[in-house]
């Protein structure tokens, strides 16, 4: 029996996946990549062009496309109306300020790049913005720390009676103290202490939801957990943005390619065309998307250190001390200056 | 359809069919020495005759000869052959019964007919396998199986371990008609493709049609696998089975009332979800893998000439691994048929039959319980005639009428609380009509001809609500100008065509012959499917306005040659080049939806495709110790999808290579008895690496450049701050912090680019099996056989598929992974009883 449990184990786990680091590809391809967003919350609205670049993961040269700058950028609407983007870094372009999307207008863009390539996307209509009906957290004991965590549920009643699209972007911000040094002896003055600093943990990967078989519904959003690892606050945002399908699609194709195993299941690769095109050029090929979509911001602020189990609030002491969670040994009187924690914006959130 | 019966009549009246005197009709039936049971399919040959003579489905044989004595050579595949010696001076009969093989000092490997048979018939890209080769083959995790067996085989290929099905001469898995028992399956794997859907143990013998394929077959576009099924002892009670690794089998048969009607019952069920709650993995005790399937078949005989039989094949999977989704697929097929001899000379074959495959998903996650059965219900009716006319001369004919209902497939809630809400699918209704007749005739001793024409027609019925496109742009949501409602029975669209089929072969002499052939098949089914391989829930789709039917066109070219050595082993040589066109082949939009998608026409493409191929086969087919073969194939195969009126082009109008081009293909299968009771087997395959679409860059999103943005503008980002670092002293580690600057880099979400389909290849996929047989002690009531083999003994990890993630970070770019499955050497062993 032993024997033929060994095989069958042996069957399901000789199935590996390794990477192939010397992968070879040669950069044939000359397409422009174009992503730009447009809301109904107030701008600027920032569009990015640039090339593709070579196929070398390794290759820090290569990690961002070469840019394309000089290029005429406008976004225009359904009568025509046009507002143009200004160029504020190289292939980097944005609306004044005070131009913000309406709800219910369609909107495009359009770009005359410097060497003659006319881009234009699709008309698409800017959808209202949903509120989330429900957006909470509750705490999860467990034996040790690492497995504590914060649950957190959020849901949209959707709209009954028409197909609906959703892209969400979490945004996590999380206070995290540093140790002060030990106070000079008196009667020297001591140095104030600032040791609760903010930090934004960058997240790039969209959620992505559709009232497909739910129309009508609550629908949940799929949040993942925050975990019980300081006292600090932890606020979470939510930009929820009601799209197009056709938005939507272009995502979904992505987030497939990002979570794709090379089973059964997948689908065959492609290249994920969006919404536009070159309108002069008709072999020149674009990549990206111009998203017009309808934004809602939320923040939910969980609370780490009210309401919490004694026991667990213990075991968590202990786990800070442990995994030198503050930073003990390289105390420093003023957190904005740790320069070690990635996305340290200092002592306040940007504003909602 | 009024040339088909045109052609038909003329045929039936053709004059040379006319008998001569002095001629003697030789008739007879042969059974197998222990069971009685008659055995179809089996030879019989004549001294001094290159013509022959086969059993029909009730063991039945008759032919008309000149008068004179004549060595007759019974031969069945598996069975010890046998020489009677027959004065022909009047009409004779003789029934005879053939000995199982096993107790043969030659081994067969694979021959059906006399050792010069591939020489001389007609048609050629047929390979023919006993029921002992398939159990003598190395196997997987010690299941002898059919698929796999026949993979061995030139010109036939799959895409990868697990994958569903296989590819004949560059057509696709939905293009092979796989026939159990004369009815065809449209799912023939378990566990997703490492198995196929029915027991090897209840198999008899199986013909592979790869080129020239006979009249009475169609359905589909481009092979025929026609597996004839064993049928119960109506003498004796036996049984036998085996323990596996994987499954265990038991099948028992014998007479229900003695001399006349037989059972066989079959069952085979996998033990893994016994298994896999021991195992301390969380994600294997929650994951599901059980399969099973059982055949039935009951005959009764009435007097010599006439038989009835009732089957039954039903077959279950059910696959879900660590997550909420439960895959499941079963097949449920009951069929009649009645097989009598009209006179001495006509055989007839009535079939009926229904076929249920049921497939699909189950969503078990709380809250959003679902489920989603597609299926496809096949009724038939068939008549097969045979009329031996005289020695050179047989016509095969007749007629099949069949209806399908194609359910897409509702997606519905599966509990009370769950929030899924129903979303209908259509149910298609189509049928399908074909008439054939083939003619087999020995026009000279060098020239003998195998010829054929089938009509096919299918018709899509309602009820149905239809979508019209516009025309003059690619078919898509936004170009639906109207809805038509097609009432019950109304015909929506009509598709049908003859289906030529000719094969030739020009003996130069007793070893060496030449042969072309030309072959037509339609099919009016698609399987769609965008994924990297075939699954059992992908979904069938009937032919409609949009989807015409597909037609392969496949002509093929062959030298036969023969060798025999000193010690009489025989070496069968062949070479074979074809060329397939295929029309109307099945393509989709990059990306396409296909699941539950009441449109899906606006995301499939039609175009053509083309294939051709050399391949070279040397077969020892018996000898005292050592038997096998080697073969080598070339084979290319490619489609082309260009923009018309109402599609898009795919890959740019280019043509690309299929999934499954593999150019080069070696095999090699060694058997080797070194005792009678102890063989060693063993098979190596090579195979060019299949086609797949690399990235020719890669380019990122600034989708999330908020927060950079805001803290860029805000002077929050770049600015001084401090940064750890370490100095040693003496034996100790200090920190201290030094001046640095805060700043972040651009980051976003990076994808690869891709461009041309299926340019380039993942590395070549190579693999040997090997196995050790030992047969039972002759003369003992329970025998006991011990199978012991090693899967991928070199524990190559052949790539399954390269594959490019899309990733975020600036340390996270787009990357390469390959996927191997089965990348160990696997061994298994399996004991076999039989008493």
């Amino acid at each position: 029996m032993k024997a033929w449990m060994l095989g069958f184990c042996w069957f399901f786990l000789c199935a590996c996946e390794t990477e192939v680091t010397d992968f070879k590809t040669q950069n044939l391809s000359s397409a422009i990549v174009v992503y730009g967003e447009m809301s109904s919350q107030a701008g600027p609205y920032t569009v990015r062009l640039n090339y593709t670049s070579a196929y070398s993961p390794f290759d820090v040269t290569e990690f961002q496309g070469q840019v394309i700058p000089g290029a005429d950028v406008k976004i225009l609407d359904e009568t025509g109306a046009s507002v143009s983007l200004k160029e504020i870094q190289k292939g980097m372009y944005q609306t004044p300020a005070t131009f913000k999307g309406l709800v219910g207008k369609k909107y495009k863009i359009r770009i005359l790049t410097m060497n003659g390539k006319e881009i234009e996307s699709s008309l698409d209509e800017l959808k209202a913005p949903l509120p989330l009906s429900s957006f909470s957290y509750s705490f999860k004991n467990a034996d040790k720390v690492e497995n504590m965590r914060f649950d957190i549920s959020a849901s949209v009643q959707d709209k009954k009676g028409s197909e609906d699209y959703y892209l969400i972007k979490r945004q996590d911000f999380v206070q995290f103290l540093t140790t002060c040094p030990e106070p000079p002896p008196p009667p020297a003055p001591v140095p104030s202490c600032d040791c609760k600093c903010w930090q934004a943990p960058q997240n790039t990967q969209p959620i992505l939801l559709t009232d497909f078989l739910l129309d009508g519904t609550s629908i949940p959003l799929p949040l993942k957990s925050v975990d019980y690892h300081d006292l600090t606050d932890v606020v979470i945002q939510l930009n929820f943005y009601t799209v197009s399908k056709d938005a939507y699609t272009f995502w979904k194709r992505q987030e497939e390619q990002r979570t794709l195993g090379g089973g059964l299941f997948d689908k065959v690769p492609a290249q994920i065309i969006g919404n536009l095109r070159s309108v002069n050029d008709p072999g020149q090929q674009v990549i990206g998307y111009f998203l017009v979509g309808g934004l809602h911001r939320q923040r939910l602020t969980i609370d780490r250190y009210h309401g919490i189990p004694e026991e667990a609030f213990k075991k968590l002491g202990f786990y800070v001390d442990f995994y030198n969670i503050r930073y003990k040994d390289y105390a420093l009187w003023d957190c904005r200056k740790a320069s070690w924690i990635p996305f340290n914006l200092g002592l306040s959130l940007p504003t909602l | 359809m009024r040339g088909f019966y045109l052609i038909f009549f003329l045929l039936l009246t053709t004059p040379i069919f006319s008998q001569k005197n002095g001629y003697y009709i030789l008739s007879g039936t042969v059974r197998d020495i222990e069971t009685n049971a008659f055995l179809e399919g089996a030879n019989i040959l004549f001294s001094g005759l290159s013509i022959g003579a086969k059993t029909d489905s009730l063991g039945h044989f008759s032919l008309t000869l000149p008068s004179r004595t004549y060595q007759v050579i019974i031969r069945s595949l598996g069975y010890k052959f046998k020489i009677e010696r027959v004065e022909l001076t009047q009409n004779v009969q003789i029934n005879t019964s053939l000995l199982r093989a096993e107790q043969l000092l030659d081994e067969v490997v694979i021959t059906t007919e006399k050792a010069d048979a591939n020489v001389n018939r007609a048609i050629m890209g047929v390979e023919k396998m006993s029921f002992k080769t398939l159990k003598k083959l190395p196997n997987l995790m010690g299941e002898a199986d059919v698929i796999r067996s026949i993979m061995l085989l030139p010109g036939v290929s799959t895409i990868g371990e697990g994958a569903s099905g296989f590819n004949v001469r560059g057509g696709n898995v939905d293009q092979n008609l796989v026939l159990l028992d004369g009815v065809p399956l449209f799912n023939t794997s378990h566990l997703f493709g490492f198995f196929t859907g029915f027991n090897a143990d209840m198999v008899q013998d199986l013909s592979l049609f790869k080129g020239g394929i006979p009249s009475m077959y169609g359905g589909r576009a481009s092979s025929v696998l026609d597996v004839h099924l064993k049928e119960g002892n109506v003498e004796k009670w036996g049984i036998e089975g085996g323990v596996g690794p994987i499954s265990s089998r038991l099948l028992f048969d014998g007479p229900l009332f003695k001399g006349k009607t037989s059972i066989l019952v079959g069952a085979r069920g996998s033990l893994s979800d016994f298994y896999m709650k021991y195992f301390p993995n969380p994600a294997l005790a929650k994951s599901k893998a059980d399969f099973y399937d059982v055949n039935l078949k009951l005959t009764h005989r009435f007097g010599k000439n006439q038989r009835i039989s009732f089957s039954a094949y039903l077959s279950n999977d059910g696959f879900k691994f660590a997550s909420d989704t439960l895959y499941s697929w079963n097949t449920k097929v009951f069929s009649i048929k009645h097989n009598a001899l009209i006179g001495s000379s006509i055989s007839h074959n009535f079939t009926a039959f229904m076929s249920d495959y049921t497939y699909g998903i189950e969503g078990l996650k709380k809250g959003v319980e679902f489920i989603w059965r597609p299926s496809i219900i096949q009724k038939s009716i068939k008549e097969d005639l045979s009329w031996e006319i005289n020695p050179k001369n047989r016509l095969d004919f007749g007629m099949e009428f069949s209806a399908f209902q194609n359910d897409a497939g509702s997606f519905l809630p599966n509990a009370a609380q769950s929030a899924i809400e129903k979303f209908p699918m259509s149910t298609e209704n189509s049928r399908e009509m074909s008439a054939y007749v083939g003619h087999s005739a020995r026009v000279s001793n060098k020239i003998s001809l195998d010829y054929g024409l089938r009509y096919s027609m299918y018709q899509l019925v309602g009820p149905q609500d239809f979508y019209g496109y516009r025309n003059g742009i690619s078919r898509a949501l936004n170009t639906i100008k109207d809805t038509t409602h097609f009432g019950a029975g109304t015909v929506i669209q009509t598709y049908g065509g003859f289906e030529p089929r000719l094969s030739l072969v020009y003996k130069v002499d007793t070893s060496l012959s030449v042969k072309f052939g030309f072959t037509r098949m339609q099919q009016f089914r698609h399987l769609l499917s965008n994924t990297m391989a075939i699954s059992p829930v992908d979904v069938w789709k009937n032919a409609n306005p949009y989807l015409p039917q597909q037609i392969a066109d496949q002509y093929s070219l062959g030298i036969f040659k023969n060798f025999t050595n000193v010690q009489n082993a025989v070496f069968e040589t062949s070479l074979e080049i074809y060329y397939k066109v295929f029309k109307n082949v099945v393509d989709y939009i990059d990306g396409a939806a296909l699941y539950l998608n009441p449109t899906v026409e606006t995301e499939l493409l039609v175009g053509k495709g083309r294939a051709y191929g050399v391949e070279i086969f040397l077969k020892k087919a018996r000898g005292k110790q050592v038997t096998g073969w080697v073969s080598y194939t070339y084979a290319r195969t490619f489609r082309q999808i260009e923009a018309n009126a109402n599609q898009s082009a795919a890959n740019f109008g280019l043509e690309f290579p299929a999934n499954f081009d593999t150019p080069h293909t070696f095999k090699l299968v060694l058997n080797n008895r070194f005792t009678n009771r102890i063989s060693f087997n063993a098979n190596f395959t090579y195979m060019t690496g299949r086609p797949i679409t690399y990235p020719n860059g890669r380019y990122k999103m600034y989708a999330y450049n908020e927060l950079l943005d805001y803290a860029n503008a805000n002077g929050i980002f770049p600015r001084p701050g401090l940064t750890p670092t370490t100095y040693k002293y003496g034996s100790s580690n200090n920190i201290y912090l030094v001046g640095s600057t805060i700043t972040q880099a651009l980051d976003g979400y990076s994808s690869p680019s891709f461009t041309l389909r299926n340019e380039e290849r993942i590395p070549f996929y190579m693999r040997m099996d090997i196995g050790i047989t030992v047969e039972p002690k002759a003369g003992k009531k329970w025998q006991g056989s011990w199978n012991f083999s090693v899967y991928n003994v070199l524990a190559r990890e052949n790539a399954y598929s390269l594959f490019f993630r899309s990733s975020t970070g600036l340390i996270n770019q787009a990357r390469t992974y390959q996927l191997s499955i089965l990348g160990a050497a696997i061994p298994s062993i399996t004991y076999n009883f039989k008493f």
